[in-house]
């Protein structure tokens, strides 16, 4: 394999603090610089390809897949409920295509964790559905490449970029 | 850009202003890169304004300061709800009772837990909000 | 709620809007209404508070208040040791472990900052705040720490106030809560007038006083009570405003969705479309058809924006007129359009509502549009109901009726109206009609068709007196006598509007008509020359025609209703008086409201002694008899001019006095084939044999 520039590996730490119960944001921007923001149902990080793919319910597609279309730039944020610890994911589009049957298994493996965790960790009584009751389907499923991460844990060094590893050849 | 009716925020979205679950913002610079955080809470101003409080600098300050457009996303704490806000950034305030009383609530906090001296709010960014919706639910 | 906005035109999402902006107005409400009761609580607990001056039972008591009357569970007041910087707990409510901590540092948390700074501090999600910081702590390579406080354990909302007297801070005041966001804007409000009466009576306490000082102490306590009780009003009267303010918002936005639901339905309809009780119904009603001619000619050189202005000013001024006269324009085809009468509220005048409506437009057509229009109007059995795709439907109605309508105006000739025998036997009484040749109607079977000429005058209608009567010689010279005295000294009243809303048509001219013929042969006859020899025409005329122009205020539904009850009568006849001299009021005419007055009163009296002046009389009579012969919607057949004269000589009234004036009357409506007996003023027997 030969390295590409720009492109980086995701280490484990990011893959391992991805795939667990995060809370998860989607920013873009539209042609006239307007950001705009959705609830992302969970993400699938691939290590080798330095690519992350969202789920993204179709009900809150709107403005996204016009954004995207015009610029393919991505900000994702994710962030840790429990102890703040958070980061954000900058990168450009690779593929946009309705969720598979694959990609709504680890949609819902996410959602039922986040939902348990709330369970265990809300201050007041929580509704029979909750988290249950966002309309996640049809999905749509966006893959960026990742260009950049920032550190975004609340304090002094929130906005640092975090190391990362170039693909090696 | 001229819009004749305010926006007033819903009575239903208030416990999202609590700051009981952190809200994300995303804005965007002037050379196009957006930029999503997440930020501990969005304050109440009036039926028509937001705050964020701000104790370090950074992106999403610059950036509104370039282009005052930002979207925001809160939860309410009750439900789970999802509301999506268009907000324009109109000024920042660093004296007044906005501003003193977030300082208070973060003095109080930053007192119980040992961070008095380094835990300072810095500013109080005041938004407009242009446009608020509910993320779609199932159940009304 | 799941609707997002674009399909605000939608009457489903609407309901639901409209629905919701309800609810919250209601919560609204309650919100002002609670704010109402606490003050009034806290009124109280200020009393109960300034009545003591032992401070352990102070501070018991006012804690007992927070919990007891505010429901405030969980509460502490704590007094401040200035030398060291510290609080200590004097106070608590609430709590069921022993405390072991009581002291709170200046500066340390909620209270700790309360003290500090003198301000409100009011918290809420503290445990989400206290795990941020904690993380942005551990962000710096720093062990967490978290320091422990008096009060519960599982924090989420706490309230602290300081307790300041003449610039010192004696105490801290401080609620708190486990669930997230406890405490609002009220709270504060309500518990910073207590944290005021609490630091005075702390301070109080604190102080030892001789009884005179005491006294004075208590006066002045009970002047800053009475002054926080001011302030407490106009603090209230602001959020109130600012209440007030959120619901005036909603409203607007209510009556915006309503505005948008009255461009589909009749506003008549918008509660039940809200409610989504709307169901299709059979009514019986009256259609009405316009077209204008020429249009497309008139407009050929214009350019749309121009055509559009045109036609919009002309439906317009058409809806004014209709509505006017309770039509609803339903809608608009080219520069034709379709207006129901009777529909969605079933009325008694729905024929005569098109037609005089008709005749007013063509009356002035010419002056508004410059163009002809065409009228076709049918009565009959109608359905209506919501019609149409379900994010386009509209107020409809289906029937032959409607057929028939359209067809009447195609065969309207220019400037005409053109009725369905069935309209026609309706307005009959009211209007003058001709027979038009058969139409051929496609589709349906051969139909007669009448075209209307105009409003019936007294000249024209037999049954309101007998043609061989010596009135009715002088009929027509009167009639053009009064319709001058209308033009040149009522011109701003539109008669026929208000007669319209009980079909009384032609009443109050026709009244003035009698009057005056009666006062001239009185006046000739000289029988009565003391009391009718300076009794002024023009008094006579004028009460005549505005006695009853109080209708225009009054419900048509009211006017009309068949077999009212003694009672209503009596409220009917005492709104109409009252209306009247508004009415009179509004034409400067303020002067009548005496003979207005008057005339109210012999129409109502039962006293056969009772003694009215000449013009009362005279009027009085003729309106008596002319609501007996002329038509009405909720009469079936009027009476007969015999049989009318019969029923007034009955009337108490007419047995004393009055008698002699009726006489004259009777003598003047006659037929020229019956003789009259003329009895004596005090025996009640008939005055025709």
């Amino acid at each position: 394999m030969t390295s590409k520039i720009g492109e980086i590996m995701l280490s484990e730490d990011i893959v391992e603090f991805l795939h667990g119960v995060r809370v998860f944001a989607l920013g873009t921007r539209s042609p006239a610089l307007r950001p705009a923001t959705a609830r992302v149902m969970g993400v699938f990080a691939n290590a080798a390809k330095g690519q992350i793919s969202l789920f993204l319910p179709n009900v809150q597609c709107d403005p996204h897949l016009a954004n995207l279309a015009d610029n393919g730039l991505v900000a994702l944020t994710a962030e840790d409920p429990r102890s703040h610890r958070s980061y954000q994911l900058k990168g450009s589009v690779v593929e946009i295509r309705p969720s598979t049957d694959a990609d709504i298994a680890i949609r819902d493996v996410y959602r039922d964790k986040l939902m348990s965790y709330f369970r265990q960790h809300s201050f007041v009584p929580l509704p029979d559905h909750f988290i249950g009751d966002y309309i996640v389907d049809p999905s749509t499923t966006i893959t960026f490449r990742v260009l950049k991460i920032f550190n975004q844990t609340p304090g002094p060094n929130a906005g640092r970029p975090v190391d990362f590893i170039p693909v090696e050849g | 850009m001229p819009h004749a009716d305010p926006v007033t925020l819903p009575a239903e979205v208030m416990p999202a202003l609590q700051g009981a679950i952190p809200a994300t913002i995303v804005t965007c610079a002037l050379d196009g890169e957006p930029n999503a955080t997440t930020v501990s809470q969005v304050h109440y101003v009036d039926r028509n304004h937001v705050a964020l409080s701000f104790q370090f600098f950074s992106k999403t300050i610059r950036n509104v300061r370039e282009n005052p457009y930002a979207a925001v996303q809160v939860i309410n704490p009750v439900d789970f709800s999802v509301w999506l806000f268009d907000l324009r950034y109109d000024h920042s305030e660093t004296e007044g009772p906005l501003f003193d009383d977030m300082d208070m609530k973060l003095e109080a906090i930053a007192s119980m837990t040992g961070m008095s001296d380094v835990f300072k709010l810095r500013g109080a960014d005041v938004y407009e909000v242009l446009a608020v919706r509910k993320a779609p639910w199932r159940r009304t | 709620m799941n609707d997002s906005g674009d399909s605000a035109t939608e009457p489903g999402s609407l309901r639901a809007l409209i629905l919701d902006n309800q609810r919250v107005i209601d919560d609204l409400n309650a919100r002002v209404q609670r704010r109402d009761r606490e003050v009034r609580i806290i009124q109280q607990i200020s009393s109960e508070i300034n009545a003591t001056l032992d401070l352990d039972q102070m501070l018991g008591l006012i804690l007992d208040s927070l919990d007891r009357v505010l429901g405030f569970k969980h509460c502490m007041i704590l007094l401040a040791d200035e030398k060291l910087a510290q609080l200590s707990v004097a106070a608590m409510r609430g709590y069921k472990d022993q405390q072991t901590r009581t002291i709170v540092q200046v500066g340390q948390g909620p209270i700790g900052v309360a003290a500090r700074r003198r301000r409100v501090v009011r918290m809420a999600a503290m445990g989400t705040q206290l795990g941020y910081a904690a993380a942005v702590r551990g962000e710096m390579g720093q062990e967490q720490t978290q320091i422990k406080l008096p009060g519960l354990a599982d924090v989420q909302s706490q309230m602290a106030l300081p307790l300041i007297v003449k610039e010192r801070l004696v105490g801290v005041l401080a609620v708190e809560s486990a669930a997230p966001s406890a405490f609002d804007e009220l709270d504060e409000l309500l518990l910073s007038i207590v944290a005021n009466q609490c630091a005075a009576a702390i301070d109080n306490a604190r102080l030892y006083l001789g009884e005179q000082e005491r006294s004075e102490l208590l006066d002045r306590t009970n002047r800053d009570l009475q002054h926080l009780n001011d302030t407490l009003e106009s603090k209230v009267r602001d959020r109130t405003a600012e209440l007030t303010q959120a619901f005036a918002d909603l409203e607007r936005r209510k009556r915006q969705h309503e505005e948008l639901l009255a461009h589909m339905a009749p506003v008549d309809l918008i509660p039940l479309m809200v409610e989504g009780r709307l169901q299709a119904s059979r009514l019986t009603a009256t259609v009405m058809f316009t077209d204008l001619s020429g249009f497309t000619a008139f407009s050929a050189g214009m350019e749309p924006d121009e055509v559009f202005a045109h036609l919009n000013h002309y439906f317009a001024w058409l809806g004014d007129v209709t509505s006017r006269y309770r039509g609803y324009v339903n809608k608009t085809m080219g520069d034709g359009t379709m207006i129901l009468f009777g529909v969605p509220v079933a009325s008694p005048s729905h024929a005569t509502d098109a037609v005089v409506a008709a005749l007013t437009l063509q009356a002035n057509a010419a002056s508004t549009i410059s163009l002809a229009m065409r009228i076709g109007i049918s009565s009959g059995v109608i359905t209506a109901g919501m019609l149409g795709p379900r994010n386009k439907s509209m107020y409809d109605i289906l029937g032959e009726t409607v057929n028939l309508a359209q067809r009447m105006e195609g065969s309207a000739p220019l400037g005409g109206i053109v009725v369905t025998p069935a309209t026609a036997e309706l307005i009959q009484p009211y209007f003058v009609t001709e027979a038009l040749p058969d139409l051929e109607i496609k589709g349906l079977s051969r139909r007669a068709s009448f075209r209307v000429i105009g409003m019936r005058t007294l000249k024209d209608d037999p049954r309101r007196f007998d043609p061989s009567s010596r009135f009715a010689e002088m009929v027509t010279p009167l009639q053009a006598e009064i319709e001058a005295f209308k033009a040149q000294h009522l011109s701003r009243v539109n008669f026929i509007s208000v007669q319209a809303r009980d079909g009384a048509f032609y009443h109050n001219e026709t009244v003035a008509i009698l009057a005056l013929a009666l006062q001239r042969e009185l006046g000739r006859q000289d029988r009565l020359s003391a009391s009718t020899s300076d009794i002024d025409e023009q008094a006579v005329i004028r009460l005549a025609l505005v006695h009853d122009l109080g209708k225009r205020a009054i419900d048509p539904r009211r006017l009309n209703e068949r077999g009212l009850s003694e009672e209503d009568r009596t409220s009917l006849r005492a709104d109409l008086e009252s209306h009247t001299i508004e009415t009179l009021a509004q034409l400067e005419f303020d002067s009548m409201a005496e003979a207005v007055r008057a005339l109210y009163r012999f129409e109502a009296q039962q006293q056969p002694h009772a003694v009215f002046d000449a013009l009362t009389t005279i009027v009085g009579i003729a309106d008596i008899f002319d609501a007996l012969v002329a038509p009405k919607f909720y009469k079936g057949a009027p009476w007969t001019v015999r049989g009318a004269l019969e029923e007034v000589a009955r009337m108490p009234i007419m047995l004393g006095e009055q008698r002699g004036f009726l006489n004259v009357f009777a003598e003047l409506m006659r037929p020229a084939s019956v003789s009259l007996t003329m009895a004596r003023a005090d025996v009640p027997k008939p005055i025709i044999d």
